[in-house]
């Protein structure tokens, strides 16, 4: 499915998982952001990111969130979708749209070496 | 095996939940939580039994058999703390906890049928 | 299909499919009540024939494995409850897969247990970074075979076969009291979630991702689930039967985790002994790579993070930091000193709470159009996974209280 064609945003969109233009993972679907385009609304990009939650969890939940990941959301405009189907294919890299910090920040903790 | 100290989780839960669960039936008493540990007791003195009898005759490694009889052993001592004050299985308990680990297998298997007798009276009454 | 995949496809599925849970309620259930229970294990593994069918069949086609469509069809609540229950559910199988290695490593050498917890740790931790997945998963389960010394046992002990085979129609025994039937009922439960653990789809799913499968693997996948769950399921009923015959006269229920090896020792001798510690070391070391593995791709898939072991560890940095972290919990637990047999009744219990949580999303996307296109379920695969989904339903709902009743299965 591409971008252009009708999408269910809730069956079809949130939630599913994200893969840049190398085929790595690069999050979930977490929300959806919307702008009003000639008093239509359009999908603007998706949001990623534990702060995209709130308004999604219990107010409880949320805040248990914050504490263990943070608030952040990075944005993935809305063009930069190649495809949808069991995940949504990005034709960008990961780093274009803020995404894959947290594994890059991560990545300097892990030995680089002894793995066949 | 070692262990530690018996925290009796079941009992825990137990005290938790059977007032609600005792109302479709099923409120465990003193003779009833008696009875699953004479049970296992009765088990774990006939596993022992079978481990020294295997062992007398050079069926086991030195290894196995020195780890069963220890788990045995720990696990009647705990499980001989948790019975009731007056309980029909004590005097088999203690019997169980003198004997040395390489006890001869006939002596632990007599206690541990003697554990069964009680069990059988238990389950029937 | 390639023979010498599928070869070792099944014998994989065959050697990694007795974990310490199986192992402990089979013993428990031959010794207690005969050949009476063998046709809840057959029953059972129909159930993760058809379950692991499914998630492998959704691995090939739809590429994403199991937890990814997990979140996307329960949504962001249901899932995370169903990713922390699962996460617990596992953890605790875990432990007691670490626990139960560490006492049979004790049994083979004498040295502490805790000590040997620790090493076990440290090897599969070792395992895991080196070893691509086809040799992990290959490794431990092809040396998980060493479990069939308990079917040669069976046979050499020559059971009343007929009295075997009347086991795998459904049955209770007659005469028994209600407590007895109570039992009964609970080791229907406890086997059931120990053949249908929620980690063996994860796994079973993300390991088809792991290998890259298509949807020219299909035979592949219906093949290794079906004649390769049905050979582990003989080894189970082995392991059953023998202590119906072996253990019920010397009334022995085995308590001890070391007392199953006896249903070897006794007619094979100090050989028997020896390989069937070694068959239960490396089933039960598969299992606690497969759990812990299971919880790290469940959580790397939730959060839509870089995973699998086909990649070298720094290029899934997060999930290589999971897995670690998992296995050390685990260790940590079986350092608290509780008994592996108690942590083995809790993997059971919880693990059947969450297998619902589990299984639902699997059905639905099963038999989603839009991902699965002509591969989606037929009449029978859906009639099956429905049927079986009723019968997980009606098993969770049983399982705490019959837990409570029979005072955690000893009656």
């Amino acid at each position: 499915m591409k971008p252009q064609d009708e999408v269910q945003l809730v069956s079809g969109l949130l939630d599913l998982p994200i893969l840049d233009k190398d085929h790595r993972y690069c999050g979930i679907v977490d929300d959806l952001e919307f702008e009003q385009v000639d008093g239509m609304l359009r999908v603007k990009a998706l949001l990623v990111g534990p702060g995209a939650y709130r308004g999604r969890l219990p107010g409880w939940a949320f805040w248990l969130v914050r504490r263990i990941a943070g608030e952040r959301i990075s944005r993935v405009p809305w063009d930069a979708i190649a495809e949808i189907g069991s995940a949504a294919v990005l034709n960008v890299a990961a780093e274009t749209c803020g995404l894959h910090r947290t594994e890059d920040r991560v990545r300097r903790l892990i030995p680089h070496r002894g793995a066949m | 095996m070692e262990r530690a100290a018996n925290v009796s989780v079941n009992a825990q839960m137990k005290a938790a939940i059977l007032p609600a669960l005792a109302l479709i039936g099923g409120c465990s008493s003193g003779a009833q939580a008696d009875l699953s540990t004479i049970k296992e007791m009765r088990s774990v003195a006939a596993e022992w039994a079978t481990v020294n009898r295997e062992a007398a005759r050079g069926h086991l490694t030195t290894a196995y058999a020195a780890g069963m009889r220890k788990a045995a052993r720990e696990q009647i001592a705990q499980q001989a703390q948790t019975l009731t004050e007056g309980s029909p299985a004590a005097p088999a308990a203690a019997a169980l906890q003198a004997l040395p680990a390489d006890a001869a297998p006939e002596r632990i298997a007599r206690v541990a049928a003697a554990l069964k007798q009680i069990e059988t009276k238990l389950e029937s009454a | 299909m390639n023979p010498l995949e599928l070869t070792l496809g099944i014998l994989t599925a065959v050697g990694g499919f007795v974990d310490i849970s199986e192992l402990v309620f089979a013993a428990q259930a031959g010794s207690s009540y005969g050949y009476a229970l063998i046709w809840v294990f057959a029953f059972a593994t129909i159930g993760i024939m058809v379950m692991g069918e499914m998630s492998g069949r959704i691995a090939a086609v739809a590429k994403q494995p199991v937890f990814n469509l997990i979140r996307h069809r329960l949504g962001l609540k249901l899932g995370l409850v169903t990713l922390v229950a699962s996460l617990i559910s596992n953890l605790i199988t875990c432990a007691a897969e670490v626990g139960g290695a560490a006492i049979v490593l004790h049994l083979l050498t004498g040295a502490p247990i805790m000590l040997m917890a620790v090493v076990m740790t440290a090897v599969v931790i070792a395992s895991i970074w080196v070893l691509p997945f086809k040799w992990i998963e290959r490794t431990y389960g092809l040396l998980g075979l060493f479990m069939i010394v308990f079917a040669v046992a069976l046979v050499k002990i020559n059971p009343p076969w007929g009295e075997i085979a009347k086991g795998l129609v459904p049955q209770v025994p007659a005469g028994l009291s209600t407590q007895e039937l109570l039992r009964f009922a609970y080791f229907g439960v406890a086997i059931v979630s120990a053949v249908m653990f929620p980690y063996e789809v994860y796994f079973y799913s993300s390991g088809g991702i792991e290998e890259d499968w298509g949807p020219k693997d299909l035979p592949l996948n219906r093949v290794t689930c079906i004649v390769g769950f049905a050979l582990g399921s003989l080894l189970a009923i082995s392991i059953l039967s023998s202590s119906a015959q072996l253990f019920a006269p010397l009334n022995m229920d085995p308590q001890l985790p070391g007392s199953a090896v006896l249903e070897v020792e006794l007619p094979m001798g100090r050989l028997g002994l020896l390989l069937a510690l070694l068959g239960i070391l490396f089933a039960v070391a598969g299992a606690a790579i497969e759990t812990c593995l299971a919880n790290a791709y469940s959580v790397a898939q939730f959060f839509g993070w870089e995973w699998g072991r086909h990649k070298k560890p720094w290029e899934a940095p997060r999930f290589t930091l999971v897995w670690i972290a998992l296995f050390l919990l685990a260790l940590a637990i079986v350092l608290t000193g509780i008994d592996v047999m108690k942590l083995v009744e809790f993997a059971v219990l919880f693990s059947v709470l969450v297998l619902p949580l589990t299984y639902l999303p699997l059905l639905l996307l099963a038999s989603d159009r839009h991902f699965m296109q002509e591969h989606r379920n037929g009449v029978l695969a859906n009639g099956l996974g429905w049927f079986y989904f009723v019968v997980i339903i009606v098993a969770a709902a049983a399982a705490i209280p019959l837990f409570l009743l029979t005072s955690g299965g000893q009656g």
